[in-house]
């Protein structure tokens, strides 16, 4: 959510109640032709954006100057210029699938982010957009929203959907008002609504059959539900509970610019607080919550991608002529990025071959077939020469963290950007510091990594953590515990929320969450093992894999929690003497004379250490 | 975890009512198992209404997660023998059951209908899939069907 208060604008959090407050772009310009916009989409791009418009010249003419701000890099860019072609309102703005739209007088502007150019729409491609139209007949106010179907149709159309009667809602806040000093004169009904301050913020959409709107007024939000039904604005049900937050901002004119995802986690976490009425509560509840999980859903069209995910490549080219919805959904980003998580076939295998040469820096990449044999594998070496030396700690959706005497980096093998982590204390002796990282795209921003090291609390000796996150830039000082078992904390894995060490015979879990150790889980399986564990979770199951004794070959087992208690079950053997000795072979080129002991010594000593296991959903099911 | 012979009740969308061992539902649908642990479930008085489930499909979603829960141990081959056997049905009421496993978010069940939709769609030209989906309204323009049948006479 952007509120913006005088001069200072603000990116604020209903949910965590976080706020941030933006640089000025220009601190001479005057605030007021000054309009901002939000733009933040966690499906889509990292961080948030802020738009800024404003009056300037460009060579010629009076025009439209744009400024960008990205929370990634924290400055503001200068953007496009554009001649102002018609009226529009600046002041409402709507972020949606890449753009940010603005309301002119019969078309919308569009702002493309991508391209980062404005663009002149008729009226096209805006499922989302709430184009707002009050009827009036005295006392009566409705509301109209109208949805456009870009897919489903040959040509967009807007469909009337609801009408929502919003007379209950005023006279009930021109009562609760009258508690104040405040005297009902029905001209205010009429001039706050022209003035835009019942403004809607965020329509929420809940399945087909609930629907809710969050009004701004003057000095709180409000949430109210709809019922489908008999279009009758309930403003009771929700109303007093979520009206509560915003007090340190909303006191004056605090303006609502654009408000993202953020309001759906609010409007739940809000629900949570107000267990009564214990079956609609839930029934509520159980709708809401499938609305969050699902973020971009709409409609069944979640439901289709996840059929058409499951099918191979080349029939999804032919199926982009089934239909125009689902030409739209094959085109979609979220789509691309859902096929590419759920891999077909190919189940792979990272090595991290001989970390310790210290000159030579190469990542084997194992295809596995069906019947889990070394088939081919190719490598994969980090073109940045400064990392070819450093050590791959872990890897985490797609985002590595590398080690390279005192510094530690975060490097992604994709862009080849890298990113220096600040000392969280520069004089510590960095022997004793570890590092994990975690990186989930689907449920928290940017990134954070863990540092764990010695320290002292007040009685005895124990161990300290250090949290960073990408979001905030700084260190912060974390939980400590105590050391009570001997922990590898060398070897770290990210799963769900939480960052996993290994312990002898089970694990130890840092909840990212709640920040604190945790030693609930799970234990490994019985069959002893001398070789150690290595955890790798993949498409949302967590893996286990092992070294088999006397065997050339890694055992993979898989989490299965299903049943009423969780339990390992082995999924695969690989077979890593192809593997091996294609890498001893290919060694006797550089100058190495190959050794059989040196075979088992680089696998006890983790020197062969699987980074990072991907598995095909699909082949770890049998084929139907 | 409550005792394995609690009942709950569940109330389809013509308010019939099931009566189903908690344990069933709770170690297969994500949404009702959060509803027990809230606490927010009252066993006396509750039911979980389901308004968007039909009593045809409610059934068939507890059948499957009751003889899942009964039947863990068997040998897959027999597993998937009655899995192939549960979802022949039409397609009205495999969407039905998609819908129903959605909601209450049954992820086996997601998973075996996914896969079975997927094997019916695989592999098959688009005139074929507008058949068994029932697409009717494509949403091209008569031009561009054209230009598309054109261009990949194959895919048709």
């Amino acid at each position: 959510m952007l509120l913006e208060l005088e001069d200072a604008v603000f990116i604020y959090n209903p949910t965590t109640e976080d706020k941030k407050t933006l640089p000025s772009c220009f601190p001479s310009f005057d605030p007021l032709n000054l309009h901002y916009s939000l733009a933040f989409d966690p499906m889509r791009f990292f961080g948030y954006k802020v738009i800024y418009i404003f009056d300037g010249v460009n060579s010629k003419n009076e025009c439209f100057q744009t400024m960008m701000y990205s929370s990634e890099s924290g400055v503001w860019k200068r953007g496009c210029s554009y001649p102002p072609t018609f009226p529009v309102d600046f002041h409402r703005v709507t972020y949606f699938k890449d753009s940010i739209y603005c309301i002119g007088s019969k078309t919308t502007l569009r702002f493309d982010l991508k391209e980062e150019c404005m663009k002149v729409t008729c009226l096209r491609c805006s499922r989302n957009l709430v184009i707002m139209d009050t009827f009036l007949c005295l006392h009566a106010v409705t509301l109209i929203w109208l949805d456009l179907n870009l897919e489903d149709y040959s040509s967009p159309r807007w469909v009337h959907m609801h009408s929502i009667d919003l007379r209950s809602l005023i006279f009930q806040t021109a009562f609760d008002r009258i508690g104040y000093p405040y005297t009902y004169r029905s001209e205010d009904l009429f001039s706050v609504r022209y003035e835009y301050v019942y403004s809607i913020i965020h329509p929420i959409e809940d399945n087909e059959d609930d629907m809710g709107l969050l009004i701004h007024l003057p000095d709180k939000v409000l949430t109210t539900t709809v019922d489908n039904n008999d279009n009758y604005l309930d403003p009771n049900a929700l109303l007093k509970a979520l009206s509560t937050p915003f007090l340190p901002l909303a006191a004056s004119t605090a303006r609502f610019h654009g408000s993202s995802r953020f309001f759906l986690p609010f409007f739940l976490c809000h629900l949570h607080h107000e267990p009564h009425n214990a079956a609609q509560y839930g029934c509520k509840r159980l709708r809401l919550q499938q609305h969050v999980g699902r973020a971009t859903r709409s409609g069944n069209n979640y439901l289709l991608t996840q059929i058409l995910i499951r099918v191979s490549l080349r029939d999804i080219i032919t199926f982009k002529c089934v239909s125009k919805r689902w030409l739209s959904l094959i085109s979609d980003h979220f789509f691309s990025r859902c096929h590419a998580t759920v891999k077909q076939r190919v189940s792979d295998l990272f090595f991290d071959l001989a970390p310790d040469t210290g000159s030579y820096q190469e990542v084997k990449f194992i295809y596995l077939d069906k019947k889990t044999n070394c088939s081919s594998f190719s490598s994969f070496f980090p073109k940045n020469p400064d990392l070819r030396s450093s050590l791959i700690t872990q890897s985490c959706n797609g985002l590595t963290l590398l080690e390279l005497e005192d510094a530690v980096f975060i490097y992604n093998p994709t862009t080849e950007e890298k990113k220096t982590l600040p000392s969280c204390f520069p004089s510590f002796d960095p022997l004793n510091l570890h590092y994990s990282l975690a990186f989930d795209p689907m449920s928290f921003l940017g990134y954070k990594v863990i540092c764990i090291f010695d320290g002292m609390n007040s009685k005895n000796k124990c161990f300290q953590t250090m949290t960073y996150s990408s979001e905030s830039s700084v260190w912060k000082c974390g939980c400590s515990f105590l050391p009570t078992f001997p922990v590898d904390f060398l070897r770290s894995t990210y799963f769900k929320d939480s960052i996993y060490w290994i312990v002898s015979k089970t694990t130890l879990r840092f909840d990212l969450k709640e920040e604190c150790m945790k030693n609930d889980t799970l234990p490994f399986p019985p069959e002893p093992c001398h070789y150690g564990y290595v955890l790798v979770p993949t498409c949302s199951y967590m893996n286990l894999a092992r070294f088999e004794s006397g065997e050339f070959s890694v055992c993979v087992f898989q989490l299965k929690e299903d049943y009423s208690s969780p339990i390992w079950v082995h999924m695969h053997s690989i077979d890593l003497r192809s593997l091996i000795f294609q890498t001893a072979f290919d060694r006797i080129g550089c100058p190495y004379t190959y050794q059989s002991d040196n075979l088992f010594y680089v696998r006890y000593g983790y020197d062969y250490s699987i980074i990072h296991l991907t598995f095909s959903l699909f082949d770890l099911t049998p084929p139907s | 975890m409550g005792s394995p012979l609690k009942k709950i009740m569940l109330c389809s969308s013509e308010k019939e009512i099931f009566s189903v061992e908690e344990q069933v539902m709770v170690q297969h649908s994500v949404i009702i198992n959060n509803m027990i642990e809230d606490g927010s479930y009252n066993y006396e008085e509750s039911k979980i209404p389901l308004d968007c489930v039909d009593s045809k499909t409610l059934k068939k979603v507890i059948d499957y997660c009751t003889y899942h829960t009964h039947h863990h141990n068997d040998n897959q081959e027999d597993l998937e023998a009655w899995d192939a056997q549960f979802l022949n049905v039409d397609s009205n009421g495999l969407y039905d059951l998609l819908m129903a496993a959605n909601y209450l978010e049954i992820r086996n069940l997601l998973d075996l209908i996914y896969r079975t939709i997927k094997n019916m769609i695989k592999g098959k030209k688009i005139d074929e899939i507008r058949r068994i989906l029932n697409i009717k309204d494509h949403g091209f323009t008569p031009e561009e069907e054209e230009q598309n049948r054109k261009e990949y006479p194959h895919f048709y």
